[in-house]
This record gives structure tokens, sequence and C-alpha cells, in this order.
């Protein structure tokens, strides 16, 4: 054995049963969080230095059981299959032994090494529940560690044990356990069929794949008739002669009589001696009496919104002033820019393109800090799981899961909300077609970057009713929302609704120390994937919007324009007015009004610009489709702008309506020049907000999706699916609206 | 004769129709009270996927909320579990003495 030995070594055990806190105790900050290859089971890594030893855990998804009921279930099953760990360190929750010992269990039949973690044994104590772990250990011939994974308790000696059996280096040795006179038969049979044909014994052990066969395992069936098909049909027809045998015999499935079995096994190692229950088993404990509160038929739903809105209002609130101040860093460092590098295309292209859009997703981060520490505050202490369970039934009328209501909140449910880390909400949701829908139609809630807009075109054209429409608006957006969710969860996400089963874990105060973790490396994962992509295409809006140039021609028409008022000024004060940004006041009202009218020039040189590039292009272009909604081009370039942030849709509409972008009140003169726009109206207004309410996603939401979904074509179905609903629904308010006769 | 006698031995998983006491599924059945699993009759996924969780055919289980709308609650051993309409209907429980 060299110094530099490494072991692969994976964490198992049953959800809520401290796996995780136990993994964060080991590795510290060390560990990295990704994905599992095309899904979304978040697959955390670290690496420990034990006694010069390198120990890289893997902390699998927990589970109870090694079938392939659920994606969980399959990931930590093929990760032990595939990847063949050293070692499988499983922890179990001592207050709950018999249940999770049933996963240990089917991994000792597996046949790799384990060594048991008996965790949580003060809260075990508390509850009146000793266990003898030597003679536990003595049982089943594995190592019995007590830990309180919390404190670090029992921590160094599970290491030890670890590094002790992980260097023995042991070949695997499957557990065999009995299944009564029904099973074991044909178990054996196939098991001999299995061992001596070479079938995916590389990965099970020839016993176990007999199981799963009788246990109908879908992904090792079909994995067996890939390799072997004749093997796997004779395989096939013995299991089901079997389970037909018992149907028909014992009105029974062979899954009840192995469940049966292993819960046989597991009482035989624990009768006599190895657990002390002092207590009343139905004592209420501290967790029990605040379930009665907070579960309550009244005050839990209660409680519940009290809560949701909390959890929202201090993540915008507590992120609004390092937004601010990230904001204000951008600025700055845009006019430093602007200052240092000679006006042009390469300023345009970092200011505009590079700074504004990268930055402009940068400035997320506190507000995804901030909700991810919500949330992992939310989960950990088991409150999570509590609000799914009291929404389930509103939720799932509409196909989706009570788990569904923390995306919708975060999202803009309570307008001001933002998409991103809606869609980033959706991974506490476990069933895959509610979770798609919910990420799918979270977008359409009022985001903080569509509030500017709204605002600006109620001030125009609805002065006295703001507090009214506003609300209105989020009346509406929860409708839509959740009808869509409807409309897709009858088609493209058609299917049944995943049966409602969710362990309500005990309530526990998290550790801070989890809770930095888990909120670090969730965040990290979205400033490096988001980052990149949108520094492209935010370089790619850029290009948009700026290419082709105006021609020189009309250019020195401006020019000209510029020159002929200078012109008429003494030669002192022509310099200095060519400069942007100069002070007003102490000119004489002669030069303040050239200056008003070189900046008017400017203005039209910009509207024009604009109309001239391809964004302009493909605005004019739309116009014959969105004018059934009641858009012209200079909206359309606006809406276009939008889909990078929507941010972007006010300023890039002021310079369509050729007012200045720079000015500090760009929103109200805007307002006041649409409102006095004869081609502008209350029904244009009110389509526009619908529009722009339901379009497509800004680009950090999209590629947001695009990573949640593990898939493109879902960022892709958005883009279409939003801007398609956005388009028909605002079409038919407006051609609605002018055969009603309204505005017109 | 022997296949009643074989039936008592070894029945972890007895169907509704057969059996005389299995009254009620767990939707049913009312807060408070100690019911005792005898068959699960969702099929077989359903009825592994449960067996995982704790839940089998001769578990003891408490409802702590039923019959109220949400989802049942149910507590198992240690573990505390919220079943949908769809998976508690499939639980058929007698009451436990």
């Amino acid at each position: 054995m060299t110094a530099s030995a490494e072991y692969l070594i994976a964490l198992a055990g049953n959800p809520n049963c401290g796996k995780t806190t136990l993994f964060n105790a080991i590795t510290g900050a060390r560990q990295h969080v990704g994905n599992y290859p095309g899904i979304t089971v978040e697959k955390k890594e670290g690496v420990h230095l034990f006694n010069g030893l390198k120990l890289r855990l893997v902390d699998l998804p927990g589970t109870y059981s090694l079938t392939a009921y659920s994606m969980e279930e399959l990931v930590a099953r093929d990760f032990l299959a595939l990847e063949r760990p050293q070692l499988v360190i499983n922890i179990v929750d001592a207050s709950n032994l018999e249940r999770n010992l049933y996963l240990t269990i089917q991994i000792l039949e597996l046949g790799i090494p384990v060594v048991l973690a008996l965790n949580m044994v003060d809260a075990a104590a508390s509850r009146g529940i000793e266990i003898d772990a030597e003679e536990l250990s003595r049982r089943l011939q594995i190592p019995v560690i007590p830990t309180v994974a919390r404190s670090g308790t029992g921590k160094l000696e599970l290491l030890e044990k670890t590094a002790e059996v992980a260097a023995e280096n042991r070949s695997w040795k499957p557990l065999h356990i009995s299944y009564g006179a029904d099973i074991d038969p044909v178990l054996d049979q196939m098991e001999t069929d299995i061992a001596g044909s070479d079938f995916l014994l590389d990965f099970y052990p020839a016993r176990w794949i007999a199981l799963k066969y009788l246990e109908a395992d879908e992904q090792v069936i079909n994995k067996g008739a890939e390799v072997n098909p004749e093997l796997s049909s004779r395989l096939e027809a013995l299991a089901d002669h079997v389970a037909e045998h018992l149907q028909k015999t014992l009105e029974t499935y062979p899954e009840a009589i192995i469940a049966d079995h292993r819960y046989g096994f597991i009482s035989a190692v624990l009768k006599a001696g190895v657990v002390h229950n002092s207590q009343r088993s139905d004592r209420l404990y501290l967790s029990d009496q605040l379930d009665q509160v907070l579960t309550n038929r009244f005050f839990g739903p209660l409680i519940m919104l009290v809560i949701l809105y909390a959890v929202y209002k201090a993540t915008f609130d507590y992120s609004a002033l390092p937004v601010e101040w990230l904001n204000a860093g951008f600025t700055t460092l845009s006019a430093w820019m602007q200052t240092i590098i000679p006006p042009g295309l390469l300023q345009s292209l970092i200011v505009s393109g590079i700074i504004d859009g990268v930055g402009g997703v940068l400035s997320f981060i506190p507000l995804i800090l901030f909700m991810f520490f919500a949330i992992a505050f939310l989960e950990d202490t088991g409150y999570l799981a509590r609000v799914a369970y009291m929404l389930d039934r509103v939720f799932r009328t509409f196909g989706l899961h009570g788990s569904s209501v923390m995306a919708y909140i975060v999202s803009g449910g309570i307008a001001g909300g933002c998409a991103v880390p809606g869609v980033m909400a959706t991974r506490t949701l476990r069933s895959p077609r509610e979770r798609l829908a919910t990420l799918l139609t979270a977008p359409f809630m009022n985001c903080g970057a569509k509030l500017p807009v709204f605002a600006m075109l109620i001030a125009a054209f609805f002065p006295a009713r703001h507090a009214q429409m506003m609300f209105l608006l989020t009346i509406f957006s929860w409708i839509a929302a959740l009808s869509m969710a409807r409309i897709i969860r009858w088609t493209i996400l058609r299917g049944p609704s995943t049966p409602f089963l969710l362990e309500l874990p005990p309530y526990r105060m998290p550790t801070l120390k989890g809770l930095l973790i888990h909120t670090w490396e969730r965040t990290w994962q979205y400033i490096r994937k988001a980052g990149t992509i949108i520094l492209a295409l935010s370089i790619l809006f850029w290009a948009l919007m700026t290419f082709p140039l105006l021609p020189d021609a009309r250019k020195s028409q401006f020019e000209a324009d510029r020159q002929q008022i200078l012109s008429q000024l003494p030669e002192d004060t022509r310099t200095s007015l060519m400069q942007p940004g100069i002070a007003q006041d102490g000119l004489t009202r002669e030069i303040a009004k050239a200056s008003q009218r070189i900046r008017a020039i400017d203005r039209a040189e910009s509207e024009a610009t604009l109309q001239h590039s391809y964004a302009g292009r493909i605005g004019m272009a739309l116009e014959t489709l969105t004018q059934w909604s009641g858009f012209e081009w200079r909206t359309n370039v606006a809406l276009l702008a939008g889909f990078a942030a929507k941010e972007l849709i006010i300023s890039t509409l002021g310079t369509a309506y050729s007012l200045g972008g720079a000015d500090l009140d760009a929103g109200m003169s805007l307002s006041r020049r649409l409102a006095s726009d004869p081609q502008w109206n209350r029904l244009r207004a009110f389509s526009l907000i619908v529009f722009i309410m339901l379009y497509a996603p800004c680009l950090a939401t999209v590629t947001c999706i695009a990573k949640e979904s593990g898939a493109v074509k879902w960022a892709l179905f958005s883009l279409a699916f939003n801007t398609t609903a956005a388009y028909l629904i605002s079409a038919a308010i407006y051609q609605g609206g002018l055969w009603m006769g309204i505005g017109g | 004769m022997f296949k009643n006698w074989k039936r008592n031995q070894a029945c972890p998983c007895r169907c509704p129709k057969a059996s005389e006491s299995c009254a009620q599924p767990l939707s049913n059945a009312k807060a408070g009270k100690r019911f005792k699993v005898c068959a699960i009759s969702g099929g077989r996924n359903l009825c592994g996927r449960m067996a995982s969780m704790g839940i089998y055919p001769g578990v003891e289980m408490e409802v702590v909320c039923g019959g109220c709308g949400c989802p049942c609650v149910v507590r198992v051993n240690g573990g505390t579990f919220s079943l949908g309409s769809g998976v508690s209907q499939k639980i058929m429980v007698t009451s436990a003495v």
C-alpha cells in the first residue's frame, strides 16, 4: 500500500437519515456538486485525506431500496454496480432501524463491503431507544459505528474503520437470504442458469440478478435482454411462472413475499438484545406536537402562507442591497470603460454587449444565494415536505405537485420575484413530469424585471388604477401558469400523476455549515454554467442590435445636421458641446437650445441605427404577424431585446421612440410619450402587458431551463410555446377589444 | 384443507376479497386510531415500493390525519409518511387490536 492510495467510497442511506450531514462533516467544503449525466439528480463528490489515504467519497441520493422504483434508486444502484466502490458507508437512522436496514440488506445482497454508521444515536436515546452496536455488528458481520453526524461524534472511528476495511480490498461477498419455499427453488435454478452463462456478471452477482427478475425490475430485464435475449426470456418465463403461481395460491405478489422475508431477516437480527426500547412508542414528541399546529387543518395553511411570504420577502429584501451594489459596480465599470476605450464598435461591444449582458446575469447572484439559503433552510428543517403535503390536493388538480408552489412564488407568484431562482427551485420536486410542467410554467409569473414595464404602461394608460391593475396582473399570471400547466400535462407531458408518497421527516434544526455548503455549491453552479452561455448570447444580441451599421451617407447626413447647428455658435463653445453628458447649466439660452437640438439629432440617429440593424429589420418583418396583437416594429424590437433581459424592454423602446436612453426618468418620459401617441391606446397597452407577461422567458431563465431539465429541447420548447401562447392570447385580447369597440 | 393451512402460514399480501376482516382502504381510515395493513392492491410496483418504506402487510400503523381531503398521514415504526389518495385507496387495513 502506497501513501498515495486512493479509495472510492459511496455513502448510501434512506432519505433524511443524516447522510448528507455526515458527508459534509467528513468532506467539509472540499466537495463538488454536479448532476448525474442526463438527469437532474445531484451528484456530490468530496475528497478526504485520512492518514495519508485519499478517500474519494460520493454521496448517493437517499433511497429506500435498490430496486429501480425511482430515478434516485436507479442512480444509486448504477453507481454501485458500474463504479464498483471499495466500500459503502451505509448510514442508518438509529431511531428507525428496522426500515433503514431494509436498504442495508439489499446492499449486502449485492456483496459490497459495508461499514454501517448508526447515526443519530442521541435522538434515538432521547426516544428511549438503545442499540447494542457490538451485538448488531456481530450478527450482521459488518462493522457498526455509532455516530452523531451533526456534532461529528464517531466520525473519526468511522473513518478509521473505513480506511481499514477499504485497505483489505475485499472481493464482493453477497449475503444469502432465504426467501421461503415458494421462491427459493426458482431463485436457485435461475442462479445456476445465470452463473453458467456469464450474464451481466461483471456488474451484479447471479442471485441478485435472479432476484431482480423476480421483482420485475425493468432496467435489469432490459439490460439482460440486450446481452443475452435467449437466457433473459427464459428467466422472465420462470419469474412469470412464479408470479402466476403465487397469485393463484396465495393471492400475492413475489414482491410481498420477498419484502416479508427481508423484514423477517431483519427482525431476526434485531431480536433478543440488540434494541432496547424503554418508552412507549406512541408518545408524542416535540416534532409531532409541532405538526399538530403546523399541519393543522385550519392554522396549517395560514401559517404556511405567512412562512412562504416571509421567505419571499426575506429573499428579495435582503438581496436588494447587494444586487444594487453589483449593479452600481457594473455601471461604474461601464463608465470607466467608456473613458479608457475610444467611442466606437469596441467600446459598444464591451459596454453594451459584455458588461451589460454578463452584469445582468451576475447581478442575480445575491438573489440566488438568498433563495437557495431559504429553500435549504425549509428543506433541512423538514417544513418543505409539509408544504407539499398541504398543497398537493390543490396543485394536483392542475397536474402539478404540492412542491410546485415554491417555484411559482419565487418566480413572481408574489409580484417581483425572479424566474431564474424559481426554475432552480424545482429541484425539490421529485416526480419528473410534474417538475417539467412546473419549470416550464413558472416563467409566466410576474418577475421583477417585468414590473417596470408594467408600471410604465399602467402609468400611461391606467393612471388611476395602479394597485388594482397590479393585483389583476398577479391573478392573471397565476391563472395563466396553472392552466398552461394543465394543458401541458394533458398534452405533451401526458401521463398519470406520480402517486403522492412522501416521508415527512421529523423537524430538525439545520446545521449552519450544511446550509452554507448547499447554498454556495448551487450558486457556484449557476455562476459557472449560466455565465458562459449568457456571455456568448449577449454578444450575439448586441450584434443583432448593432449590425449592419447605418450607411455612411445617412451617417454623414446626421453629422452634417449637427455641424450646421454648431456652425451657428461661437467657436469656443463648439468642442464642449460635442462632449456627451455635459452640464447644461451655466450655458446661455441660445447654446442650451442648440445643445438640445443636437441631442435630438443624436437620438434620431440611434433610432435610425436601430431600425437599420438586423433587430430592427426583424421587428419590421414581424409587423405583419404582430399587428394582430397591435404591435408595430418599435415594440417588436423592444420585445426582441426583452428576450435577452426583460429589463431591456424599456430602454430599447426608449431608443426606438427617439428618447434619450440614458435619461434617469426614461420610464416616465416614455410613459408620457406613449400616452400622447395617437397610435397607442389602453387596449394596445393591455395587449402588450399580457404579451410581456407570457412570452419567451429571458435568456438567463432559458439557460436554466435547459440545465435543469437536462435537455436543450425543453428550453427551445419553452421559447416557442410561451411565445405562441402569448401571441394567441394577446391577439385574442386585441382583436376582441377592437370588435367590442374599445380602443379602435 | 392444506391450501388453507398454507394461506394462514405464509400469507403476507392477501387480497382483500379473500379475507374477511380487510374491511376498508386506508383512505377511509379514521384519524387517531391504529390499523394493521392486510393487503396492498395496487400492483407489483407499488407493493414493492411501499415495502421498501416499511409499509407491508402485517405492519401496524397509526393514522395521524385521514379523510380530511389532504393526503393522509400515517406513522409507521419511526417514520411519518404522507400518502396521496391514489396510494391510500390501495392499502387495505383492518383496525388493530
